[in-house]
């Protein structure tokens, strides 16, 4: 009868022939992800009732339609939010093979197929990032599901987030930045077209944190290649860096492109000094996922703690001491995870940067924890089967030690499997929308039931995304026909063809007039005739006396660029890789010359797709006033009360002609600004009754419409602040204070250092006082 | 040509654990679907609405008293609690429910009735949740 170690040997002899072959480890680990996945494939032709669900399917549904029923680029949505850019929005996912997926099965069974696959990916990265740190095969592959089925991929198939699944390709991403710093040129290939296949999956956290590893493997390159004192290594290592920088621009263009424009035109401001402390990142890394609130979201469990604690002890009883980065790694995550509940806080350190301060959540930098986790448990359960090899002094006890992680590591997938099945049970579903084909109108819609309204065709005026999405406040859900004219007796217009990018019209004008069309303004819109502008942010078209057909098309420069850049630089790739086939290697400089095609095609492409200029814009308010003047305007009161952050509160004035209970009175505060001022400055508003609760208007744009940063000095910029005062305000004074906070940083007050004419106490200027009767 | 087909027998497994996820994926069951609502059942829905518009509005107002984008963001909220509530009421399906209500505010309209406000402020996702 054989021993229970003689049993265990040849288990561990059968795991590492599946690690072994690829086919068999990648059935391995699809296996995992069908059970991971069951409940959610089960379900796939139910609706997730989630809010973001609805706005994150909603995406690929409109991508699909546009191919399939319109047999058009998906463009532009005119489903959502007035119209928008749908290649520019950063979370919508349709620019990556699962594509496919939801082109053949249609948009939920394509997602739940996609999470499937995406799940595979992520844990076959896992495998081989461990592998690229000396981890054995069958290490690897026992460790890989602490990253590829961590607690963030049940979670965010829970919520519908599937652009979230993006991160199962950050350890691609990983892996190939490191193979090519450590000379395999390859993996800068890899690296890149994991980059480009994340950023057009929506990538929105997955990217920005993924830039920070390969920092830190290129910081970990550059410091071997110092101590070694080989500066031409330290080259080497910033050429290759350099260019896999460059090709990941470049294969992602088409997409990335799309998404800079979109969030320069319409930033993301985002408050708050958000933190975790240390108990709350416990929870969330090994407690049971909840249907509520942060326990579990980032899953790995404590299974995982013998291999990592005996990868990282024998690491330093063997001096390796640059193996321990990874557990440094591991420790700057966590920090940053802190937020700013840590002090000194690294979170908002890397706030200051471009793109990590429109970054709220800290704690995803946990998912990138569980990158190092799942690589130290392979590296700790390598080091101590080499040991037994090695034949210690006491091999009983590294035999036991074997058992001990093995075991623990395939008990730890219960647990990381117990989370999916949970989440998926956690969602509540729906019937799917149906179809109703008719003629396309605006809706005023609601965003919480977007996936109902597309499939009715229907647009939803009622919008939300993460980012401000440029909106004109004249668009109405209600009208008869989607494009008029402003002069109705000018003569007419009639809508023959229609689709996501194309309107189509015959005209028929006595004289010269606008036609107005009920969808945003975007500088990606062309007509054949007339000149296209912007009312308000309303698509307008100026047309002249006379009989024609009219066609307004979408067709912005950065898709079209986009694409040339991105397919230019796929033929470089393509050359560079024929050469390095002839010659056996690709080179440095073959990769190099590949990676100098991008820039260049941005140059070309920028000459060779034109796009009308801009026209001028004015910062008005949501109401249509005019926000930036010369002078204080009439009625204001002059307070000139100066901040320390160089702005100054110029005057104020509250129209309390409809001061009643239920009523909205408007708070008009003037403000101008230095050429310097201190970034990141909000407005707080307290509105105070005599007695009963005060109402809170605390901002950050002007008028909802200017920030700080962006206002020109020198000038009175207005910021309109409507109150709508409660039902129980009656018989009651009322003051309003004003004053200004560091909203991107401590959230702390900014100081008066002078009060000009105001009556200041604590920082804040009292600007009126009211009665309503 | 052996070793092809050798490389295919050793992706076989994978194939079959892929083909069952689109198997199931694809057999997924249906929630059952609801009766399709008749066009006086879509106008008692529109009334529906249009009852508890006022009173939405205002609890949506006092939810975010000072920022336009937010309040009609709350009022959506309750208009999507009501959407839920009169689904359930007439057994029919959510598509006929919120189809009820634009079809219910575009015939006001071409009759000169514009009972319920057809704008939305713009977009303005808040700095801080």
């Amino acid at each position: 009868m054989p021993s229970a170690r003689h049993l265990l040997s040849r288990g561990f002899r059968g795991v590492q022939r599946v690690a072994a072959s690829t086919p068999r480890r990648l059935a391995f680990f699809a296996t995992l992800a069908l059970v991971a996945t069951w409940q959610y494939l089960a379900s796939a032709h139910s609706l997730n009732t989630f809010r973001d669900a609805h706005v994150l399917s909603h995406y690929e549904w409109v991508a699909r339609t546009s191919v399939l029923k319109f047999h058009e680029l998906p463009l532009w949505d005119p489903y959502y939010c007035g119209g928008m850019y749908l290649l520019g929005t950063p979370q919508a996912r349709f620019v990556s093979p699962t594509f496919l997926l939801t082109l053949l099965f249609g948009e939920p069974v394509g997602e739940s197929l996609a999470a499937f696959a995406l799940l595979v990916v992520g844990l076959e990265g896992a495998f081989r990032y461990a592998r690229t740190r000396q981890a054995s095969a069958a290490s690897a592959l026992l460790a890989a599901p602490l990253f590829g089925l961590s607690g963030i991929f049940a979670y965010s198939a829970q919520l519908g987030w599937i652009n979230f699944f993006g991160f199962a390709l950050v350890p691609w991403i990983a892996t190939g930045v490191r193979r090519a710093l450590q000379g395999d040129l390859r993996g800068a290939v890899v690296a890149a077209v994991a980059v480009a296949w994340c950023t057009g999956f929506g990538g929105t956290y997955a990217i920005p944190l993924a830039a920070v590893w390969c920092a830190f493997e290129v910081a970990e390159a550059l410091a071997r290649a110092a101590r070694k004192r080989s500066w031409e290594r330290a080259r080497r290592i910033l050429i290759t860096a350099a260019a896999i920088g460059s090709l990941a621009a470049g294969l992602a263009a088409v997409r990335l492109w799309a998404v800079v424009e979109t969030l320069g035109d319409a930033p993301r401001v985002v408050g708050g000094a958000p933190g975790n402390d240390y108990g709350a990142i416990a929870q969330m890394l090994f407690l049971n996922l909840q249907d509520d609130g942060p326990p579990g979201q980032f899953f790995l469990g404590g299974l995982a703690a013998p291999a990592v604690l005996a990868a990282i002890l024998l690491f330093a009883m063997k001096r390796r001491w640059a193996a321990l980065s990874l557990p440094l790694y591991g420790v700057i995550f966590t920090w940053l995870a802190t937020g700013y509940a840590s002090t000194p806080s690294l979170f908002a350190a890397m706030q200051s940067l471009p793109v990590y301060g429109t970054l709220r959540y800290p704690e995803r930098y946990l998912i990138l924890l569980a990158l190092v986790v799942s690589t130290l448990a392979a590296q700790g359960l390598t080091l101590v089967t080499a040991a037994i090899r090695a034949k210690p002094k006491r091999p009983r006890l590294f035999g036991w030690l074997k058992l001990a992680l093995v075991v623990t590591l395939l008990l730890a997938l219960g647990p990381l499997l117990r989370q999916h099945v949970a989440s998926a049970d956690m969602r509540t579903l729906a019937p799917l929308a149906q179809v109703i084909a008719r003629p396309f109108h605006q809706a005023r819609g609601n965003r919480l039931e977007l996936a109902y309204y597309a499939p009715m065709s229907r647009g939803s005026l009622s919008c939300w995304d993460a980012y401000p999405v440029p909106e004109s406040p004249l668009l109405e859900g209600d009208l008869l026909e989607e494009a008029r004219l402003a002069d109705p007796t000018a003569g007419h217009v009639k809508e023959h063809d229609w689709s996501p990018n194309r309107i189509d019209l015959d005209v028929e004008l006595d004289r010269p007039t606008q036609l107005r069309v009920n969808q945003n303004w975007h500088r990606g819109w062309r007509a054949s005739v007339g000149e296209v502008g912007a009312d308000r942010g309303l698509l307008v078209v100026e047309l002249p006396a006379g009989r024609y057909p009219l066609s307004l098309r979408f067709s912005p420069r950065s898709a079209g660029g986009g694409l040339f850049v991105t397919l230019t630089t796929l033929a470089a790739l393509g050359i560079a890789f024929a050469r390095a086939r002839g010659r056996g290697t690709l080179s440095l400089s073959m990769l190099s010359a590949a990676a100098l095609v991008s820039p260049i095609a941005m140059a070309v492409a920028l000459a060779l797709f034109r796009e009308p200029p801009l026209p001028v814009r004015v910062p008005l308010s949501p109401t249509g006033e005019p926000i930036v003047l010369d002078e204080l305007p009439r009625g204001s009161v002059p307070i000139n009360a100066r901040f320390e952050s160089g702005v100054h509160l110029v005057g104020a004035f509250l129209d309390t002609a409809k001061a009643q209970p239920k009523g909205t009175v408007t708070l008009e505060l003037d403000w101008m600004r230095d050429s310097t001022i201190e970034p990141g400055i909000g407005i707080f508003v307290h509105i105070d009754p005599s007695k009963g609760d005060g109402l809170n208007g605390d901002h950050v744009d002007l008028s909802q419409a200017l920030l700080f940063d962006a206002a020109p000095p020198g000038k009175v910029l207005r910021d309109l602040v409507p109150i709508t005062l409660p039902k129980d305000a009656g018989g009651k004074e009322w003051k309003v204070s004003v004053g200004l906070w560091r909203v991107l940083r401590s959230g702390s007050r900014v100081r008066i250092v002078d009060p000009g004419k105001g009556s200041v106490t604590g920082d804040e200027v009292l600007v009126s006082k009211f009665d309503v009767k | 040509m052996v070793v092809s087909r050798r490389m295919s027998l050793r992706f076989l497994p994978l194939f079959v654990v892929c083909v069952i996820a689109i198997g199931r994926a694809a057999t997924a069951p249906e929630p059952p679907s609801a009766p399709p609502a008749d066009a006086a059942l879509k106008r008692d829905i529109f009334a529906g609405f249009r009852a508890k518009e006022a009173e939405n509005r205002e609890k949506a107002a006092n939810d975010f008293p000072t920022d336009p984008w937010s309040s009609d963001d709350a009022f959506h909220a309750y208009e999507d609690d009501r959407a839920q509530e009169l689904t359930k009421k007439y057994h029919t399906s959510k598509t006929d429910v919120l189809a009820a209500l634009d079809d219910g505010m575009r015939e006001a309209h071409a009759r000169g009735n514009r009972p319920m406000i057809p704008t939305v402020p713009p977009c303005h996702p808040r700095a801080i949740y």
